[in-house]
């Protein structure tokens, strides 16, 4: 579904990506990891069109997502979170979520007419029906996580990318974001998650990729990944791993 | 209505236009210092109509207002990629550039024996559509509210629909406006034709009014002022700039309690204001708790009416 | 050929005044990020101080300098209080349309205590320098000599002193210089404080080289300050003086090429040319520190 070629990207001569390449076929929960800056996020920014790679080629569903602009990437299917909820903090968390339906959709349509029930069963699902009419802004860290996550699934996408979706978060509450999570992917969601916590991302994801200084350095299940000695030196260093 | 009362209120009703026209950009979040530019132009384009060419004042008004729309659409395209401060100055620079031009256009043609049109920098006389016409003040200032009601009207359309939401969701994040599907172009181009219009539609009621227009008129202090009345009277709805154009001109103007140090008191004034509030007195939190309170109140006496039913 | 390079020459001297003005302005916006509307009535308080005691009590030339400085410092401080300190970090559009609000208190305030369209202000120097075709105004030649001055003062401020380290660090990045334990509303105060100092000196050199002092001065300084700074880069000092000395030699030559009339009319169409292709400014600042800066929500 989603084919990363050879990626690079360098920010005035840091290099942040180096020949990355990954393919993500439909249905499948893949782990993003790597120590802090090895170009997790920078990936998703690629992928998402926020700026283009300097070289190597992203295909979405055979589609060309390069030079495209975000918002077109986004009408193609595709749905990302960030590592600090970006919410619209001056509306209420039902006007979030009407918000996003724009992807897309045709010029002038009321408010009201956009599947309305659909937007309340959402909120239900991950327990915000009760915050609907607050502010975002007044939402705790957890619900502002959760707020953003059941935002992306208003445009029906094909793949979600999650930007550390834990982040910040007591052993509890990443508990419970990760059965959400859970029950996104069992209805057949194509996922991308960035974690740091390896417990949760080993009990969400089949296979796992490694990133390290922005080159792949071990993509395969997850069981495995964790044992690579090149994974584990990158997180811990060269004495450690051995 | 006494003569004094219509004229503050007259000009109230054609200042809170240029007010609009700056409160439709802060919407999308950009700081705009150059509205007074579409004002001058559509000005000087209705003048030119109805006082040279002998159109109609409504005519003359819907030509001004599309000549400035067609100018805001023209400047929507080079301040695209201007961001934030960049922006601000580069709408201030354009709207100097535009009063300097006015400063130097010549365009006279002789009517009656006298030569009638824009003369550089001692304006624009003869704007005598309105007197011409036996349209008392009192009538002119029904014109003035009607287009007012209908700009406000339109406004609150746009905010209960997609394109509303679509221009908050630009001014507070832009980044994840696009991250949504919004085409920031296309959004950002129509919310400057829409503010160059509205404020195109107060101009020609201004140069009509006035029946003479020069550029010192069109200056900075015209523009930052314009923002300042959103700011004051709050970002949550389009009726703040309304009420921060008529804390300013009614409040103080006709109560001439402050002659001679009237900037000192309102400009203190407003200086405190926006440490309190610094989105307004309507900012969106006011709007929000109005709204929760309405709902609440509606829902209250719905389960009420339904209780009276069952009993 | 000899009319653009005298040209050249009065737009130079001219220019270190614009630049004195865009180096304050761009001192505040390097540590607050934010446009301070009330710069050039700040700075026009101080010197209406000057030409009173002036023109009271006949006070000598430094005297009347050291009013206008400690004038301009003094409403530097008043707006820092009321439209940066007390609004907040967050808002940044409450904070520039309050020093606009201050601004008119400020102008309204000169104009109630001078009410006349002018008032006199003591000679700089009344010689004039001449050497082959050209011809340099005296006033011109100490008011650059001052600016320059004055401009290796303030680097010798900012890269030798650990106040200067502290300014840099906060206008580099506010939150990781709190972080480190700097001030930061101490730094931003006192930047405040220096910029206004700059500024006074700025408004007491035109001032003087004019002659005389109007009511206008507020806004027009402030206009030259932005307009320089913009054309410089904003939040650079070199840039500032760069831009400065640009705008006094476009003005010049555009004076003497196109007429009086369309002397700001080319300076704002050059500034918007800068916006629209090089928002950088000439010490172009790198498009990722743009894109940062001009991310300012409303």
């Amino acid at each position: 579904m989603l084919q990363i070629d050879s990626v690079s990207r360098s920010f005035a001569g840091v290099v942040a990506l180096r020949d990355v390449s990954l393919t993500v076929a439909q249905g499948e929960v893949v782990g993003l990891i790597g120590p802090n800056g090895s170009g997790k996020t920078t990936l998703f920014n690629v992928i998402t069109g926020l700026f283009p790679a300097d070289h190597g080629r992203i295909r979405f569903n055979g589609r060309e997502l390069s030079g495209l602009r975000p918002d077109q990437i986004v009408a193609c299917g595709l749905a990302r979170t960030f590592q600090t909820p970006r919410i619209l903090h001056r509306m209420t968390v039902r006007e979030n979520m009407v918000c996003a339906t724009y992807a897309g959709s045709p010029l002038v349509q009321r408010l009201g007419s956009c599947a309305q029930s659909r937007l309340d069963d959402l909120l239900r699902e991950c327990g915000l029906d009760g915050r609907a009419h607050d502010l975002a802004k007044n939402l705790t860290l957890p619900e502002q996580r959760r707020l953003e996550l059941v935002r992306t699934l208003v445009a029906d996408p094909k793949l979600i990318l999650l930007d550390e979706p834990a982040g910040g978060m007591t052993p509890a509450e990443t508990e419970d974001m990760a059965t959400l999570i859970r029950d996104l992917a069992a209805k057949g969601r194509t996922c991308i998650i960035i974690e740091h916590k390896i417990d949760m991302i080993s009990s969400l994801c089949q296979r796992i990729c490694v990133l390290n200084f922005g080159k792949v350095i071990a993509d395969g299940t997850t069981v495995g990944v964790l044992r690579d000695e090149a994974v584990l030196e990158a997180y811990l260093g060269r004495q450690e791993a051995g | 209505m006494d003569d004094h009362l219509i004229q503050v209120l007259s000009n109230i009703g054609m200042i809170t236009f240029i007010a609009l026209s700056a409160y439709v950009l802060l919407l999308t979040g950009e700081i705009s210092f150059g509205q007074q530019a579409f004002f001058a132009i559509s000005a000087y384009a209705s003048g030119i109509a109805t006082a040279m060419w002998g159109w109609s004042f409504w005519l003359g008004l819907l030509w001004g207002a599309g000549v400035a729309g067609f100018a805001a659409f023209l400047l929507a395209w080079p301040t695209l990629r201007m961001r934030g401060l960049y922006f601000a100055i580069g709408t201030l620079a354009f709207a100097e550039m535009v009063r300097l031009i006015f400063e130097v256009f010549h365009y006279q043609i002789e009517i009656d024996g006298e030569m009638v049109g824009p003369n550089g920098s001692e304006g624009f006389r003869g704007i005598r559509y309105i007197f011409e016409n036996n349209i008392s003040e009192f009538q002119y200032m029904m014109i003035i509210y009607a287009l007012l009601a209908s700009v406000l009207v339109f406004l609150f359309a746009i905010e209960r629909t997609r394109v509303g939401a679509i221009f908050r969701m630009l001014g507070e994040d832009e980044l994840l406006a696009e991250m949504q599907g919004v085409n920031r172009t296309y959004y950002k181009v129509m919310a400057t034709v829409i503010a160059g219009l509205i404020a195109g539609i107060g101009g020609a009621l201004f140069a009509h009014m006035n029946t003479y227009v020069e550029p010192k008129i069109f200056n900075v202090m015209l523009g930052v002022h314009s923002l300042a009345y959103g700011l004051i009277g709050g970002l949550g709805t389009a009726i703040g700039p309304l009420i921060g154009v008529s804390l300013d001109i009614g409040l103080l103007e006709s109560t001439r309690m402050f002659t001679g140090y009237r900037m000192v008191v309102f400009g203190g004034l407003v200086a405190i204001l926006l440490i309190f509030r610094p989105r307004g007195l309507l900012d969106e939190e006011a709007v929000h708790a109005i709204r929760s309170a309405w709902r609440r109140k509606t829902a209250s006496s719905t389960r009420v009416d339904q209780a009276a039913e069952r009993n | 050929m000899v009319d653009f390079v005298q040209n050249t020459l009065d737009g130079f001297f001219i220019g270190s005044s614009y630049a004195l003005l865009a180096i304050g302005f761009t001192l505040i916006f390097g540590v607050m990020r934010r446009l301070n509307l009330s710069y050039g009535p700040s700075i026009m308080l101080g010197v209406f101080a000057g030409t009173m005691i002036y023109i009271q009590l006949e006070a000598g030339l430094v005297f009347v300098a050291c009013a206008t400085v400690l004038g301009a410092v003094l409403a530097g401080i008043y707006v820092e209080r009321i439209c940066f300190w007390a609004v907040g970090r967050g808002a940044v559009l409450a904070s520039m349309v309050s020093s606009f609000a201050i601004w008119m208190q400020l102008e309204e305030l000169v104009t109630i205590f001078f009410p006349e369209r002018t008032y006199a202000f003591p000679p700089l120097g009344d010689f004039s320098l001449e050497f082959g075709p050209f011809f340099i105004r005296g006033a011109h030649l100490v008011m650059f000599l001052c600016a320059a001055v004055l401009t290796v003062l303030l680097h010798l401020l900012l890269y030798k002193t650990r106040f200067g380290l502290a300014l840099r660090a906060v206008s580099e990045n506010p939150l990781a210089a709190k972080f480190m334990g700097i001030n930061t509303g101490l730094v931003v105060f006192s930047a405040f404080a220096l910029a206004s100092a700059i500024g006074g000196v700025a408004g007491f050199l035109i001032a003087s080289a004019d002659q005389q002092i109007t009511p206008l001065f507020g806004l027009w300084a402030t206009f030259k300050g932005l307009i320089a700074m913009t054309l410089g880069g904003m939040g650079s000092i070199p840039g500032a003086i760069a831009g400065g000395l640009l705008l006094g030699i476009i003005e010049a030559q555009s004076t003497w090429y196109l007429g009086a009339e369309y002397r700001d009319l080319v300076a704002y169409f050059v500034l918007f040319a800068f916006l629209v292709f090089r928002p950088g400014g000439l010490f172009g600042q790198r498009l990722a520190t743009q894109n940062r800066l001009s991310m300012q929500r409303v």
